[in-house]
């Protein structure tokens, strides 16, 4: 479903260039839970931008749920994005001065969904992420676990294919991190496509599949083989 | 579109959102009210003046010395000028209208002390007056050339004139349910004038008098040793006699002085300096208003736009595209000014009824305040422009940098 040819990045500042991307090659499928490590600077973030269609790349070819979206202008690209790819940032990126439903409300709107349809999308996502009591409440009033809770209901409500996650459980301890973790779990396990950028092991190794980016290119591919299958 | 959350985002900025609106309804009510103001002086110096003001000049006469034959002077000067080429008629006048100088009485129409008489200003010149002044004789007569007499102050007695002429507006008050044409009139002494013809509309001497347009002329020459013409034109011809009238009288007899020579527009113009000033100034405040109303909607949305930064690459990245960016901030920016119009509305009705009870102005027109309003919104959407395209400007990527 998502699919990467020879991507490269290079960004520019007035004294030097830095390749970010060096010509990634990648191909992702459905329902995957795909975890993306490597070094800082490696270009986890920028690989994830540029999936997300957050950023335009330099050279080489993305495709998209088979869509070819190398050349899309900037407003079909918010129209994927909207429709398409939920995203999970690490600090949660809730706007402050929303309560949980206008949170959870605001990619809906831009859909131009109708008002009920919104209402009982928000209700359920928030319901999901065990969240629903709070609905009226300001993100400043929830702790981080539940704040990245609410950001995931908020990626959640538009029934995204493909989930993107940068670094979900960065600004989060251990414990708030393993229930982010079982949660972006069980969502792939409901058939949602999830990348997620981690450094940590034991997060990745939860994920069906480890990318491990260094300079810009993919070092290492593995699927990680369930435990369980292990066992038996 | 997004009323909602919008509102319910501004509640978290209360301060910034009610200083712009207060700021907004301040400006609101004084820019409207001032329009109105400025309305009236502009409507006050544009009235029908009922002359030909346009090709009027006006000269201030003072003989000197004992012997100087007031009458012969005048004689002298009046063939004098009537006989220029390009100037159509003159006439002597005791005062001339629209100067902010004048002569008033009190009339009656029935001669007791009693009745309340109706205050006029009044001209006192020859027959000739009419046609130089350029009013409109609807009814009636002009005076006979052997009604002119001459006062000669300090010799000849003062004597009411047996016949008058006056304008509709003073016909009208002095006859509300009559025909005034043929009817007597009481002077403050009670003598009595017959008026004898109607002028259908003049301006008298005080542009402020709410009875400036009612005047009466009645015959007779002040054959004083200040004397004053008015001087007709032909049309176009008035500033270029103005210099050669200048001449010819002073060459004519140097035995005195030529107070002044001015054209009755500058006379005119000098009556209303004071509303002009006013509208002017009136109209620099406007200025500043809006001025400063723009600066402080682009000052508190370039403030809103600042502070979201990262909020507005969140958007962004959950499918907003600039236009629904540039939109979230000019609503906002309508709410704001909205919010600060309705309560401008209030007050601009507080302080239109403040002037009509302490300066009797008139009521205020509605349109004025709907205007306003809609001028407001414009400014302010115009103004949050800049900061709300800027907004749009802000990349998606933004969301994912972590600070
Ligand atoms: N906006 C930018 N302008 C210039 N250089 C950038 C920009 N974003 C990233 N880079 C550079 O691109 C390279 C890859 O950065 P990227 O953020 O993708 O790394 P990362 O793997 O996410 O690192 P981290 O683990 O620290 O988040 C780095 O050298 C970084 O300095
Ligand atoms: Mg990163």
């Amino acid at each position: 479903m998502l699919e990467m040819r020879g991507i490269k990045k290079f960004y520019r500042t007035e004294q030097i260039q830095t390749r970010a991307l060096a010509g990634l090659d990648l191909s992702i499928d459905e329902g995957e839970f795909v975890a993306v490590t490597g070094p800082s600077g490696s270009g986890k973030t920028t690989f994830l931008n540029i999936a997300g269609l957050l950023e335009t790349f330099d050279e080489g070819r993305y495709l998209l749920d088979g869509e070819d979206i190398t050349h899309l202008g900037d407003n079909a690209r918010s129209v994927i994005r909207n429709r398409k790819i939920g995203f999970i940032f690490q600090s949660f990126n809730l706007i402050p001065d929303l309560d949980l439903f206008d949170n959870v409300d605001v990619p809906l709107r831009y859909r131009g969904l109708s008002a009920s349809d919104r209402r009982q999308r928000i209700e359920s996502a928030l319901e999901r992420v065990g969240l629903a009591s709070r609905i009226r409440h300001l993100p400043s009033q929830l702790s981080g676990g539940q704040q990245q809770r609410v950001a995931i209901a908020r990626a959640l409500a538009g029934e995204p294919r493909f989930l993107l996650a940068d670094e979900p459980t960065g600004n989060l301890d251990s414990k708030m991190a393993e229930q982010v973790m079982d949660l972006l779990q069980e969502i792939n396990q409901a058939g949602t496509t999830i990348v997620m950028v981690t450094h940590d092991p034991g997060l990745a190794a939860r994920a069906g599949k480890n990318i491990r980016l260094l300079d810009g290119l993919i070092e290492d591919q593995q699927i990680v083989i369930d435990k369980a299958v292990l066992a038996s | 579109m997004e009323f909602g959350p919008v509102i319910r985002a501004l509640r978290h900025h209360k301060t910034g959102t009610l200083l712009a609106a207060l700021q907004i309804a301040v400006s609101l009510a004084i820019i409207v009210n001032a329009s109105f103001i400025i309305k009236q002086r502009a409507d006050k110096i544009s009235r029908p003046t009922g002359m030909d003001t346009d090709n009027i000049i006006v000269v201030s006469i003072r003989g000197v010395g004992e012997n100087y034959d007031t009458v012969a002077n005048i004689t002298a000067d009046l063939n004098l000028l009537r006989n220029l080429p390009g100037v159509v008629d003159a006439a002597p006048i005791n005062q001339v209208p629209l100067s902010g100088s004048g002569s008033s009485t009190g009339l009656r129409t029935i001669a007791d002390e009693n009745v309340q008489a109706i205050s006029t200003a009044r001209y006192q010149t020859d027959e000739h007056s009419m046609n130089t002044l350029g009013v409109n004789l609807i009814r009636g007569r002009n005076f006979y050339p052997e009604e002119i007499e001459p006062f000669i102050p300090g010799k000849t007695e003062r004597k009411t004139p047996a016949v008058i002429v006056v304008t509709q507006a003073l016909a009208d008050s002095l006859y509300p349910d009559d025909d005034a044409l043929g009817k007597p009139v009481y002077w403050g002494d009670m003598s009595s004038s017959t008026i004898v013809g109607i002028i259908d509309h003049m301006q008298g001497s005080w542009v402020s008098w709410d009875g400036l347009d009612r005047n009466m002329i009645h015959p007779g020459i002040q054959a004083d040793t200040f004397v004053r013409y008015i001087i007709r034109t032909e049309p176009g011809e008035r500033d270029r006699l103005l210099p050669i009238i200048e001449e010819r009288l002073t060459e004519r007899n140097r035995q005195r002085v030529l107070r002044y020579i001015r054209t009755h527009e500058e006379l005119i113009q000098r009556s209303y300096e004071l509303d002009r000033v006013m509208a002017r100034v009136l109209l620099i405040i406007i200025s500043l208003l809006i001025a400063i109303t723009a600066l402080v909607i682009v000052g508190l949305a370039s403030y809103f736009v600042s502070q979201r930064t990262r909020q507005i690459g969140t958007r962004r990245a959950l499918g907003a595209t600039r236009a629904d960016i540039i939109r979230y901030f000019l609503l906002e920016n309508w709410l704001i000014t909205t919010l600060g119009a309705v309560a401008g509305c209030v007050l601009t009705v507080l302080v239109a009824y403040w002037l009509e009870t302490s300066f009797e102005l008139p009521r205020l027109d509605w349109r004025y305040p709907v205007a306003g309003v809609v001028v407001l919104w414009i400014i302010s959407q115009a103004a949050a422009w800049v900061p709300a395209w800027r907004a749009a400007q802000i990349p998606p990527a933004i969301a994912t940098r972590n600070v």
